[in-house]
């Protein structure tokens, strides 16, 4: 794998010419969190070194997700509990007098789900969810410029799954519409984007070479893609490299095997749960 | 600084309203650049200055910021009109969520088909009172304070009170049970930015007519 000199003068790029209209050097040497000397996956890779060897992290109380047994909203914040080595509980709806307790209880500000209990309070909205875990968790860039590529990152990939989600509850021949269209916005809308983004600056993640939520919502969003369709990467070299190497993160390794918390594709079982709950 | 910001998107309120509700807010001067002609959104998107292919896009501080939400927070921290720490935070983009899934409702019904749209006004206000306008009235008078959040003026507070706007244009009746939230809609519309912006001649855009939607079908297509 090519590592990228930190020390190698930048030309503008195509991209800094978008997004920066001035010359803009970027410190990639951001490495001042690694502990040790030795080489480890934490220099080669650029994560935390808690990520790489991870312990439970020890907290008062684990969080605590309420959502259908599913992907849907909730899953994008499973992901990122995982990735950022954090052990949670769950409790799956299963049926209308569980919503409606949840609802009488006062616990869901909207009335609806995803709802996650952390640290004393009771969140929803998956993107308010999503942004508090990116920040506790120091996933979300080292300042404002890079929150707000990790943003706009992020809603474009949240967009793209968000499709696939509503796509399991639509009639067959609209699904498949759907589905073929999920597929088609990836590889003209949103893959080329950040395929030409690890291109540009030659770095192993997408934004400030440091792992951030921005990297792992585009694995989860490549893996469901890839399940809609196996050769969907087939033109985006880089990214296939990009989900080996975010892939082998030990976090997200160990979410990625069989009996983590990571939920399956919606089925029919799922959609019949969902609607029966929601009244739909 | 480059300059002062600049807005690219079509000449009405769409996505980008709450964008210009903000920067009016916190007091920012901005430009903006309409999209007129199906031959301008060619352009935009053929120069990539769109990073999805998609408006709204603000030229800000050397960056072409797209994804309104990413927007609006790169404002909102910018200009100190985003909590304190990171749990006021996680309340305000609650808030906001919850503001802009109902102003998402509002946003799309000028494209809802003639014979839907009866229905999509009686969801819509079905979703006012019972769903969110609750929330906030709710949440003010818990704590009793003047705005949402902290004690202090935040993104949440523009965003409502914009909200309260577009509810009262659908009908001035919805908001009749809600003493807080008129009280929060004076109070921050007497601003001194804020009441500068709802003035005549501003940068606010009027709800679209028919001659606009047309306009902006053309130019998309």
């Amino acid at each position: 794998m090519e590592r990228f000199s930190p020390n190698q003068p930048s030309s503008l790029t195509l991209l800094d010419k978008i997004f920066f209209l001035q010359g803009h050097s970027q410190n990639h040497h951001n490495n001042s969190w690694i502990l040790s000397q030795n080489t480890r996956d934490s220099q080669i890779y650029g994560i935390p070194q808690y990520l790489e060897n991870p312990k439970p992290r020890v907290m008062a109380t684990k969080p605590k997700l309420f959502y259908f047994c599913g992907r849907g909203r909730m899953e994008s914040i499973r992901w990122l509990l995982a990735a950022a080595g954090v052990e949670f509980e769950e409790e799956f709806i299963e049926t209308t007098e569980q919503y409606e307790k949840l609802l009488k209880d006062g616990r869901l500000l909207f009335g609806q789900v995803p709802m996650v209990e952390i640290d004393g309070m009771v969140l929803t909205q998956t993107r308010a969810i999503l942004s508090y875990l990116a920040a506790k968790y120091d996933l979300y860039g080292k300042d404002l410029k890079e929150t707000v590529r990790i943003n706009m990152y992020t809603d474009g990939t949240l967009d793209l799954m968000l499709m696939i989600a509503v796509a399991a509850f639509k009639p067959p021949a609209e699904k498949e519409e759907s589905l073929a269209l999920v597929v088609k916005r990836a590889k003209t809308r949103y893959f080329p984007v950040f395929e030409k983004i690890l291109k540009d600056h030659g770095e192993d993640f997408l934004v400030g070479n440091k792992f951030s939520w921005a990297d792992i919502q585009l694995l989860e969003a490549i893996l469901m893609v890839e399940e809609l369709d196996a050769s969907v990467l087939s033109e985006f070299p880089l990214l296939k490299a990009f989900k080996t190497r975010i892939s082998n993160i030990p976090t997200i390794k160990k979410f990625l095997q069989p009996g983590s918390q990571r939920k399956p594709p919606p089925d029919s079982h799922y959609v019949e749960v969902v609607r029966s709950v929601l009244h739909f | 600084m480059a300059g002062k910001p600049k807005l690219h998107y079509f000449n009405g309120r769409g996505r980008m309203e709450s964008i210009r509700w903000l920067l009016a807010a916190a007091g920012v001067e901005f430009e903006e650049k309409f999209i007129e002609t199906p031959e301008d959104w060619d352009k935009l998107r053929s120069d990539g200055h769109l990073m999805f292919q998609q408006v709204p896009m603000v030229e800000m501080d050397g960056m072409k910021m797209v994804q309104t939400r990413a927007i609006l927070n790169y404002i909102a921290t910018k200009y100190n009109l985003y909590g304190k720490d990171i749990k006021e935070k996680a309340l305000i983009d609650m808030y906001t969520e919850g503001i802009a899934d109902l102003n998402e409702m509002i946003i799309v019904l000028p494209l809802c088909p003639p014979d839907q749209k009866e229905a999509k006004i009686a969801l819509i206000k079905e979703r006012t009172t019972d769903r969110y306008l609750p929330v906030f009235e709710k949440v003010l008078k818990s704590h009793g304070q003047d705005y949402l959040v902290g004690n202090r003026l935040s993104k949440a507070d523009i965003h409502l009170v914009e909200l309260l706007y577009y509810v009262e244009e659908i009908d001035p009746s919805l908001l009749a049970n809600f003493p807080l939230l008129k009280a929060l809609k004076t109070r921050v519309s007497n601003l001194p930015t804020v009441k500068k912006f709802l003035q005549p001649g501003s940068q606010r855009k009027p709800p679209i007519n028919e001659k606009s939607l047309e306009q902006a079908k053309k130019i998309f297509r």
